[in-house]
């Protein structure tokens, strides 16, 4: 994330409000659904912009978990084998990466899918 | 227009057509739809015209093979627009089509599952869906009218065919890899082979305020197991943010099940209904790709295909937890 991030965030976001509060009520009713996709975009694009050092350190940590497989296409070769077919550890360590591949992604398209976060 | 309206009157067997409004209708890339008003010997008819968009190369059914299934739908007595005429000739609006009634109605998922004026009592047409799923599953082979329906798509069919797309398109990803691996081997053996809407879901039937005016988008259509319909219309991702009423964001997982039971006098296997919802989200999973893939081409560009991309993380989130 480069430094000008929150500057570009602050853009996306009073982009948007400005989209659905001034001109979303004055649109003929067949505008109003591309004026929803296209408020729908920029809050993806805002939120990729914030800080998701967290998941992403969850998604190298459940990486870690699955030494024996040099890169994620050697892990999906193993996957389509059935090598990973039956409960074991290295089933469970590649069900936690996938899972947390798929939260990293859910930070930015949808983050109310979320589980709430675990305050310490 | 003259020849339109002499097929018609050929077709009808009328002596005095006249088309008083032929207008595109939304919707429809690779089909185009037009509202289409004629007074035939006198009397206003109010009907679609479906046509092949003349830009593209049919990959979807043909419009004679949808006429065909609208035909044995309509035969079964499923609420489907009355399907008319058909026509292969290009001379008369450039492509193939038929002519079919025209329903009226709103089929927008969001808008149904929150106005709950629409349609009804909401458990009443939970049951009455399931009652137009049951007319569906009547349809059975063999049937030489819908000779072109290919055999039953196995799971496994499908998983191969998602490997190969996930490979051609260089995507390295282990959650929907996990889900295709799992459907694959858990895959339960059809007990029963029927007629499948296989796109039987909210957004894809009319509503008045009565209730239903027509079942939607038959191009999917296909035999198999009756549970894949059902699973379908009861996955997470049809149900438009009402995610409690787990039968299409309308009524009960319950309700629908027993209103199945009892127009189709088939058990409806819970388990076998999970499978075909974990296939659900990977099925709409993959197809959202594909969708995804259209505008990174270059073959359509379109932000709302882009934006269907960004539903593949929930998805999978679903796929995953189907599977656990």
């Amino acid at each position: 994330m480069s430094d000008d991030a929150p500057e570009l965030g602050q853009l996306l976001m009073l982009a948007r409000e400005l989209l659905q509060n001034e001109l979303v009520p004055v649109m003929p009713s067949n505008a109003r659904f591309t004026a929803a996709l296209i408020a729908n975009a920029l809050a993806i694009a805002g939120r990729e912009l914030l800080d998701h050092g967290d998941a992403d350190c969850a998604v190298a940590d459940a990486r870690d978990a699955l030494i024996d497989y040099s890169d994620d296409r050697d892990l999906i070769a193993a996957i389509r084998s059935g090598a990973l077919d039956v409960p074991s550890t290295q089933r469970r360590a590649a069900l936690a990466y996938a899972q947390a591949l798929v939260r990293r992604q859910l930070a930015v398209t949808n983050p109310g899918r979320l589980p709430p976060k675990v305050v310490s | 227009m003259e020849r339109l309206a002499a097929f018609i009157a050929a077709a009808s067997g009328a002596r005095d057509v006249r088309i008083d409004r032929y207008e595109r209708m939304s919707g429809g890339a690779i089909q185009e739809n037009y509202a289409l008003d004629a007074s035939i010997d006198g009397r206003d008819a109010e009907l679609v015209l479906r046509r092949d968009a003349p830009s593209r190369v049919a990959v979807s059914r043909s419009r004679a093979e949808e006429f065909a299934l609208l035909r044995a739908a309509f035969a079964a007595g499923v609420t489907v627009p009355e399907p008319l005429w058909a026509s292969d000739d290009l001379t008369i609006v450039g492509a193939p089509f038929f002519i079919m009634r025209r329903a009226a109605g709103t089929a927008i998922g969001r808008r149904i599952v929150r106005d709950e004026a629409l349609g009804g009592d909401r458990t009443t047409l939970a049951a009455r869906l399931a009652e137009q799923l049951a007319r569906i599953h009547t349809i059975r082979q063999p049937r030489a009218d819908l000779a072109f329906l290919r055999p039953p798509q196995t799971p496994g069919d499908f998983v191969a065919e998602a490997y190969a797309f996930l490979d051609r398109t260089k995507r390295n990803e282990p959650a929907i890899e996990l889900g295709l691996r799992w459907l694959d081997v858990n895959a339960p053996a059809p007990n029963d082979i029927v007629l499948l809407h296989r796109d039987f879901r909210t957004g894809n039937y009319l509503l008045d305020a009565d209730g239903i005016t027509a079942i939607l988008d038959w191009e999917f259509a296909g035999w198999g197991d009756p549970h894949e319909d059902i699973g379908w219309f009861c996955a997470w991702c049809w149900r438009f943010g009402s995610s409690d009423r787990e039968a299409g964001g309308i009524g009960t997982r319950q309700a629908f099940y027993s209103a199945y039971e009892r127009a189709s006098g088939m058990r409806v296997d819970d388990a076998r209904v999970r499978y075909w919802e974990a296939y659900a989200h990977a099925r709409w999973g993959i197809i959202a790709r594909q969708q995804t893939d259209r505008h990174q081409s270059g073959e359509q560009r379109s932000l709302e295909l882009l934006l269907i991309g960004t539903l593949e993380p929930e998805l999978d989130d679903e796929l995953l937890r189907g599977i656990a």
